[in-house]
């Protein structure tokens, strides 16, 4: 048991809890946290994984790097989404989700 | 062995900070535990021998998306108090 | 929340969990090196430091669709902000109020200025042989700018402007010309020279740290202040 594949499971637990709340939660942001979540597990899983008793290869790691940057643009993207919506209705979660 | 622990604690860390970010009841309370994690995956990274990779996810990661999500979340609170008015 | 959504979520949960541990725990090691394979052909690349080199070179074209990605979330972004005109909206009340002023914050921000973008620089010139790059460098450019906007300052004539767009465009058709300058020699898409690569690939970074800083802060900058909200 090496320490990245220490973090590679980590990442696993990351991705399966995000799925988790992104599915049990209404609220738009929570989901956008819970994404973000389940992106950064992703990225341990494909670095840790990669390193596990291996030298550090720098393909895996600039892949995440590339992934870290449109994380933070497609965030950006849905806040500002969000927020248009929010204006426009009042409402924190999509219409078909307010029944509850 | 004693930089296994370290991982280890780290991980649980990680793990600790993901789960208060996801079921906080208080939104801010989340989104700071959200920038909490991205700090701790900084150092994780540093731990898988990625320091590029690290840079970039301490200030893109937890420092600019949680920047983005609290000026959401602060705009959330503004917004609500002032109908309540 | 109702009691069968949270069922369903944690057994999903508890699903893809078992899933992807089995998978990571019995993964196969794959046959070929690819680091041994990258350090071998790290001569021919024009930097340094590998990864660098991954970004710019051997896997360039990830790089290109990349920027594009950011290009495109950034003009979404500009298109949906307030129609005002740049000088009216900064003089609104209400966006004042976000505004923290300070005369720590102000003068901080005065001392920073110049140190900030010193780092930026340096990061950029550093990412060809050690750990840094046109995105850390980008970052730093942003924080700057999102630490200038919530001290309250605006650069009111920079807000919608030329530059702006200028610079936003920079990185993206500066890479695209020099992705397919090598079509019009006769080479593939993206094969630059060994002897020029060098030097393309730090001119490509440079523009690409405007224009990554530049989109970050104006995705930043983009939302929505509590003074305009209109339906």
């Amino acid at each position: 048991m090496s320490a990245e594949l220490v973090y590679a499971l980590v990442g696993v637990i990351l991705v399966a809890a995000a799925f988790g709340a992104f599915m049990a939660h209404t609220h738009l942001l929570r989901r956008l946290l819970a994404f973000n979540i389940m992106g950064t597990g992703c990225f341990l899983i494909l670095v840790g994984l990669a390193q596990h008793k291996r030298a550090p290869d720098p393909v895996p790691q600039a892949l995440v790097l590339t992934g870290i940057v449109v994380a933070v643009a497609s965030t950006a993207l849905a806040l500002i989404l969000f927020r248009r919506w929010f204006a426009a209705t009042g409402r924190t979660a999509l219409p078909e989700e307010d029944d509850e | 062995m004693l930089t296994l622990l370290f991982d280890l604690l780290l991980g649980l860390g990680l793990v600790v900070a993901a789960l208060g970010a996801l079921w906080s009841r208080d939104l801010f309370r989340a989104v700071v535990l959200f920038i909490v994690f991205g700090l701790l995956v900084a150092l994780a990274w540093i731990r898988l021998q990625a320091p590029d990779v690290a840079l970039a996810e301490a200030a893109i990661g937890a420092g600019l998306t949680g920047a983005l999500l609290l000026d959401a979340v602060g705009h959330l609170r503004r917004t609500s108090r002032t109908e309540d008015e | 929340m109702n009691r069968a959504r949270v069922l369903a979520s944690v057994a999903l949960s508890v699903g893809v969990a078992v899933m992807l541990g089995g998978a990571v725990l019995s993964r196969t090691v794959p046959s070929f090196d690819l680091a041994g394979d990258l350090a071998e052909g790290i001569p021919r690349s024009g930097v340094a430091h590998p990864i660098t080199a991954v970004l710019l070179q051997f896997r360039s074209y990830d790089t290109l669709l990349e920027i594009a990605v950011l290009l495109v979330a950034v003009v979404v972004a500009l298109a949906l902000r307030d129609p005002r005109p740049a000088a009216e909206a900064v003089h609104d009340e209400a966006s004042a109020n976000t505004a923290i002023s300070t005369p720590v914050l102000a003068s901080l921000t005065s001392l920073l200025l110049p140190l900030m973008i010193m780092t930026a620089v340096y990061l950029l010139w550093a990412g060809a042989f050690q750990p840094g790059g046109a995105f850390q460098a980008g970052a730093v450019l942003a924080a700057l700018g999102v630490l200038w906007r919530v001290a309250g300052r605006r650069i009111a004539s920079f807000a919608a402007s030329r530059w702006q767009h200028v610079g936003l465009l920079a990185g993206f058709t500066g890479f695209l010309a020099a992705a397919t300058a090598p079509l019009l020699f006769g080479r593939p898409l993206l094969a630059w020279p060994s002897s020029y690569a060098g030097a393309i690939i730090v001119a490509i970074e440079a523009v690409l740290t405007v224009s990554v800083g530049i989109s970050l802060l104006g995705l930043f900058a983009s939302a929505p202040e509590p003074g305009d909200e209109r339906v």
